[in-house]
C-alpha cells in the first residue's frame, strides 16, 4: 500500500516534469521525432536506477562522513559518463546503423542529464527517518512518473508544433507547452488539499 | 570537426538576447523554474552558472582538437560536477549560515548548486564550443551566461515580488533584510512551481514577440528598399 502511495505521487503530485525538474530532456524524450524512442527511455530508466541505487550508497557513507553529501553529485556525474560510454560503445557495435543515426542526435543529451534524475532522487528523497520501502519506491516510481509525464508533455508540444501557425502571437510551441504545464501544476496542487 | 566563425561581439550578443539562453533556446529551465523564487537566489545561481559555464567552455575548447561529440559532453559535465562541488565546499566553509537549512531566510543553495553540473545551458554549449574558434566560445559564454543571469533576475524580482510583495535578502552572516513594496493582497501560488512554469512562459512569448516583430519590420524595410 505505502508502495502504491509512492507510485501514484510519483506519477502525479511530486512527477518530476511537473515539480520543474529535467524540462529540457523532457522535450527530446517525449517528442516523436525519434523513431526509437522506446531505446533512450530504456537508458533513461536503467541510468536513473543505477544512480538512485547509488545515491543510496553515498547518502549512507554520508552518515558517517559530511564530505560525502557534498561529493554526490560529482560521482553520480562519474558514474553517469560510464554508463554513456557503455552505451556509446553499445550504439557503436551493436545496433544497426539507422537506429544508431536516429538516435546520435538526442542521447548524449539524455544520457548525461539522466544524473540529474539521479540528483533529484537522492535530494529529494533520502530524508532522515525515510525508511527502505519509501527509498526504493522512490527510486524505482520517480522514473516511471518522470516518463508518463514526459510522454503526456511530448504530446502536447507536437500536437502544439503541428498547429504551430494557428497559435496566439509567437506563444506558440514551447510558452504554451509551458503554460499547459504550469496548469497541470495547478490542478496536481490543488489536489494535495 | 570544420569550426565557422562569428566574431566574439557577435557570438556575445547572440548569447545575451538574440539566442537567450531561458527566453529563447529553453536552456537550463529546471534552474529557471527553481532558483526564481527568490530574487537574491536567482542572483548567486545566476553568477554561479556563469562562472561555471565560462570555465567549461574555455577548458572544452582548448582540448577541441582531442574531442568528439559524447567526449565534449562528458567533459563538460565532468567539469562543471568538480566547479560545483568546489563551489558547495567554499560555501560551506566561508558561508554556512547563508546557505544553513534550518535558517528560514538562508538560501537553499546547497540544494540548487549541484543543477548547475546538470543543466542543459552548461552540456549543450559546451558541445556546441567544438564547431567554433575560442574566441566565438567565450563570446558566446559570456553572452548566454548574462543572458540566462539577467533572465534568471527578472523572472525572480517579479515572483518573489507578487508572491510574497517584498523581497528578502539575507547576509552571509546569516541576517536578513526584507525591503517592502506592499502589504495586503499576495500571490501566494507563484512561489509553487506553477508559478516559475508561468512566469518563465509568459516572459519567453513577448521576448520572442519582440524577436519576431523586430524580424517583420527588417524584412518590411529590405523589401521596400
Amino acid at each position: 500500500m505505502q508502495f502504491l502511495g509512492v507510485l501514484l505521487s510519483a506519477f502525479f503530485a511530486h512527477s518530476l516534469v511537473l515539480s520543474g525538474y529535467g524540462l529540457r530532456q523532457n522535450v527530446a524524450l517525449g517528442a516523436k521525432k525519434t523513431h526509437y524512442r522506446w531505446v533512450l527511455l530504456c537508458l533513461y530508466f536503467v541510468e536513473a536506477l543505477i544512480l538512485g541505487f547509488a545515491g543510496w550508497g553515498f547518502r549512507a557513507l554520508a552518515a558517517n562522513n559530511a564530505m560525502w553529501t557534498y561529493l554526490t553529485p560529482l560521482f553520480a556525474v562519474l558514474i553517469m559518463s560510464i554508463c554513456l560510454g557503455g552505451f556509446a560503445l553499445l550504439t557503436k557495435y551493436c545496433f544497426p546503423e539507422a537506429m544508431r543515426n536516429d538516435l546520435s542526435d538526442s542521447y548524449v543529451e539524455i544520457g548525461l542529464n539522466s544524473s540529474l534524475l539521479a540528483l533529484v532522487v537522492v535530494l529529494l528523497s533520502y530524508e532522515a527517518g525515510t525508511d527502505a520501502v519509501m527509498l526504493i519506491g522512490s527510486i524505482i516510481c520517480l522514473p516511471l512518473g518522470y516518463l508518463a509525464a514526459s510522454y503526456a508533455t511530448g504530446a502536447v508540444l507536437d500536437r502544439l508544433s503541428v498547429s504551430n501557425t494557428n497559435g496566439p502571437f509567437r506563444f506558440a510551441t514551447m510558452p504554451l507547452l509551458l503554460l499547459s504545464i504550469a496548469g497541470l501544476c495547478l490542478g496536481c496542487w490543488m489536489m494535495t488539499f | 570537426m570544420e569550426q565557422t566563425k562569428k566574431g566574439f561581439l557577435s557570438s556575445f550578443l547572440d548569447g545575451l538576447y538574440f539566442n537567450n539562453p531561458v527566453l529563447t533556446l529553453f536552456l537550463g529551465l529546471t534552474l529557471a523554474v527553481l532558483a526564481t523564487t527568490r530574487f537574491q537566489t536567482a542572483l548567486m545561481v545566476g553568477v554561479l552558472t556563469l562562472v561555471i559555464l565560462f570555465l567549461t567552455v574555455l577548458i572544452v575548447s582548448l582540448c577541441h582538437s582531442f574531442l568528439n561529440k559524447v567526449g565534449a559532453t562528458i567533459l563538460s559535465a565532468i567539469l562543471s560536477a568538480c566547479f560545483a562541488t568546489v563551489t558547495m565546499l567554499l560555501l560551506v566553509a566561508y558561508a554556512p549560515k547563508l546557505i544553513d537549512t534550518e535558517n528560514e531566510k538562508a538560501i537553499a543553495l546547497l540544494t540548487l548548486v549541484p543543477f548547475i553540473s546538470t543543466t542543459s545551458l552548461v552540456l549543450i554549449k559546451g558541445q556546441e564550443s567544438l564547431e567554433h574558434p575560442l574566441s566565438d566560445n567565450l563570446g558566446d559564454a559570456l553572452g548566454s551566461g548574462i543572458g540566462f543571469l539577467l533572465a534568471l533576475v527578472l523572472i525572480a524580482f517579479v515572483r518573489e515580488l507578487l508572491a510574497t510583495g517584498a523581497i528578502t535578502f539575507t547576509a552571509i552572516d546569516g541576517t536578513s533584510s526584507t525591503w517592502t513594496a506592499w502589504s495586503g493582497w499576495t500571490l501566494g501560488i507563484l512561489s509553487q512551481p506553477f508559478g516559475g512554469f508561468f512566469l518563465v512562459a509568459i516572459f519567453s512569448g513577448i521576448h520572442l514577440a519582440i524577436l519576431e516583430a523586430k524580424k517583420q519590420k527588417a524584412s518590411v524595410a529590405k523589401e521596400a528598399k
